[in-house]
């Protein structure tokens, strides 16, 4: 079982191996198939693919782990936070992949030992299933929508029950946001990294400034009031706007709020489709069908409009200034926004 | 007027500084990583970012200061006193959950419950409509009591609240902390080291749970494998009541092509399972809600912890004064009922049971008359 765990770069055990055996960044750099090989790594995160280029073998596990260990390095030098998300989503589903096909045993102490997640082996009618503690569940499955939310599982005694195939697509979660802490975290010697490898990071850089160019949408127009400029904009949506640019992945009802109030004030299907091109997780098909169906050009016909500020506010998502003081609902303000703007304030 | 004013606000505090003085000593779980807040009955706003290093530093306070309302943070931090939020570090926060009959539509509201338009001044009974039938301004002022039918609702919804958490979650009735809000509902905290780490998205996720908030019928095969727990549990209860069956399978060949009924059967079960809380206090991680123990300034109750919800009975639990003793009052609109107490008159001068006085009192229905306190 140990030279299982060397198939994952990111695990404890890996990193352990890693250290024992001290690689030196000199004898790496001289190996220009490696660094060729990282840098293609790397470059496949804009490649669009669908599942089943993910199924891959590893064949030299010591190989793939400089790879990965040379791509963190190269990140964490970028530090594109756009670029990380999306690499974060590439590795875990490609290890995924790997661990979809991985015996029991192992992924039980692949949970255990690199997540602290305990999962339980259940049998039901001669059915095998498993389970995990709802905490647990919910870390994982919370910003998973639609089939994952929790009022669907069967919960029995605190532990909810799912199939192997579910335990993966867990696990798949848990291995991106290891990933993503491991590339998000600064580095010190970005210098060092820069000379060794200089035209690899310049690269990486010009890669990040052709495909990761944020979208504008006019959300800087702004008014003053009191002193205080105040975006047309309400700011529960420009933060969930810069989220999503940032690469952050934003809640499914986030997603919908924003997505209804921008087509409401006249965005088209296309704009939106582009704000969300930053997101981590981004398949233009199936974000262009959900896009159009709040638009109301498929499935009822109905348009649907954003939430009302309550909600925005129950949901977590309602970040006030002295504007919203004076609405209900975010369409509301930006009404009032605009009327303010073009008419000069008429206050109290 | 005024004199009658400061005589009542002067027993007030008689009452509170006494409960505070002889409140035996008790605990607060993690009480150096919570923040504080405090209102008073001479001050407007509150005292925020205070925090307390022991119970006993607490204490102290309290009897010193004599607040109206005593809140404390269910979130830990590194630093509850600092002054903005990110200073203070969040490190985790329990779970909780508001039953407020005020969320809850009841029948007796119609009984105790009015509401007066501020624009034409015309008003009516029961739950405020969203705007006046009459002039249409939304400019609604609304006066509520609290009788014993509406606790006897905000205490069902608590005991469906409470299966949720003991059955479905699995926690064990020690790990649960049930509160008398000291007004109109309860709070149960959930204290298990294991949530406190839970984000926003995942209380949601339990939110929506114990509501039934986006259930959907389960397929067949899942209704045979786990027709003993949680919804799938409920759903086939309420499946085999209302078709008269007794079986997953009986109820799927009685449903094929009903999606009418499937729909109407979903929002039965949820109509009846599912527990009507404040969603707002749940998902919010930093929020500030009342000390157990502590009293609550505009009713005179005490925030007691209870052990059995079904036998609670805040007249004679609750409150910080004996039932035995009497107080002369004089109400103004009192209304007929105040939790079981039925009041003979709504104006005018009268003897009440001093537990009932004070809550009148702090409502701003009765003033004290006579010199006994």
């Amino acid at each position: 079982m140990e030279e299982l765990w060397l198939k994952y770069p990111f695990t404890k055990k890996a990193i352990d191996y890693l250290k024992n055996i001290k690689v030196d960044l000199d004898v790496i750099r001289r190996d220009k198939s490696l660094v060729e090989e990282t840098i293609r790594e790397i470059e496949s995160v804009f490649m669009r693919k669908n599942h089943r280029n993910y199924l891959i073998e590893i064949h030299d596990p010591l190989r793939n782990l400089l790879v990965f260990y040379l791509s963190v390095l190269f990140l964490r030098t970028v530090s594109n936070t756009l670029l990380n998300s999306k690499f974060a989503v590439h590795e875990a589903k490609k290890y995924y992949a790997l661990l979809s096909k991985e015996p029991e045993d192992f992924i039980l102490s692949f949970a255990k030992e690199e997540f602290n997640i305990g999962i339980r082996e259940e049998e039901v009618y001669g059915a095998k299933f498993y389970s995990l503690h709802f905490v647990d569940y919910l870390k994982y499955a919370a910003k998973l929508s639609g089939p994952w939310s929790l009022i669907n599982q069967v919960i029995k005694n605190g532990y909810v029950l799912i199939t192997r195939n579910q335990l993966n697509r867990i696990l798949q979660e848990a291995v991106r946001i290891k990933i993503l802490n491991m590339v998000d975290q600064p580095l010190s010697n970005k210098e060092l990294i820069r000379e060794i490898f200089p035209e690899e990071v310049q690269y990486l850089i010009n890669l990040c400034e052709k495909y990761l160019k944020p979208v504008e949408i006019d959300e800087h127009a702004a008014v003053k009031i009191s002193d205080e400029n105040i975006t047309v904009i309400p700011p529960c949506m420009v933060k969930i706007m810069n989220d999503i640019k940032r690469g952050v992945n934003v809640p499914h009802a986030a997603r919908f709020a924003i997505t209804a109030f921008l087509l409401n004030i006249g965005k088209t299907v296309d704009e939106v489709v582009e704000l969300f091109s930053s997101a981590p997780d981004f398949d233009e098909r199936k974000t262009r069908y959900q896009v159009e169906h709040i638009a109301g050009l498929r499935g009822s016909g109905i348009r649907y409009t954003t939430f009302k500020c309550e909600n925005m506010k129950a949901l977590g998502f309602c970040y006030p200034n002295k504007l919203c003081k004076r609405v209900k609902h975010p369409l509301q303000y930006y009404r009032l926004a605009l009327r303010l703007m073009k008419y000069g304030k008429r206050e109290k | 007027m005024e004199k009658e004013k400061n005589k009542s606000l002067n027993f007030v505090m008689k009452i509170f500084r006494r409960y505070y003085k002889n409140l035996s000593p008790f605990s607060v779980e993690k009480i150096e990583q919570r923040e504080f807040g405090f209102m008073f009955f001479n001050k407007e706003g509150m005292v925020r970012h205070t925090a307390f290093k022991s119970v006993n530093e607490l204490s102290l306070y309290l009897r010193k200061h004599v607040p109206a309302h005593v809140y404390y943070s269910t979130a830990f931090y590194e630093r509850p006193d600092a002054p903005t939020m990110e200073e203070k570090g969040w490190k985790g926060a329990e779970l909780v959950f508001d039953i407020d009959v005020d969320h809850i539509p009841t029948e007796c509201k119609k009984k105790h419950d009015k509401w007066f338009c501020a624009n034409c001044g015309n008003s009516g009974n029961g739950a405020p409509p969203p705007a006046c039938p009459v002039c249409g301004s939304e400019a609604l002022r609304t006066v509520s009591w609290v009788c014993d039918e509406c606790l006897e609702v905000a205490k069902e919804e608590t005991n469906k609240l409470l299966d949720f958490l003991l059955i479905d979650f699995g926690f064990s009735r020690s790990e649960l902390l049930v509160c008398f809000s000291g007004h109109r509902g309860f709070h149960i905290h959930v204290l298990s080291e294991k949530v406190y780490s839970l984000d926003q998205d995942a209380r949601r996720e339990v939110v929506n749970y114990v509501r039934g908030l986006g259930l959907s019928f389960p397929s067949l095969v899942k209704a045979k494998l786990w027709e003993n727990y949680g919804w799938i549990n409920r759903l086939m209860f309420t499946a085999y009541e209302k078709l008269s069956v007794r079986t997953p399978e009986s109820v799927y060949k009685k449903l094929a092509r009903k999606k009418k009924l499937v729909d109407i059967l979903v929002n039965e079960c949820i109509e009846r399972y599912g527990c009507q809380i404040d969603e707002r206090v749940t998902v919010d991680i930093k929020r500030l809600i009342r000390l157990p123990l502590s009293l609550h300034g505009k009713t005179g109750m005490i925030v007691s912890i209870i052990d059995d919800l079904d036998l609670f009975d805040p007249l004679e639990k609750a409150s910080p004064l004996s039932s035995n003793e009497y107080i002369k009052v004089k109400l103004k609109d009192a209304p007929e009922k105040i939790l079981n107490y039925t009041l003979d008159k709504r104006n005018g001068v009268v003897k009440l049971p001093i537990n009932v006085g004070l809550y009148l009192i702090l409502r701003g229905a009765a003033e004290v008359v006579g010199d006994e306190y």
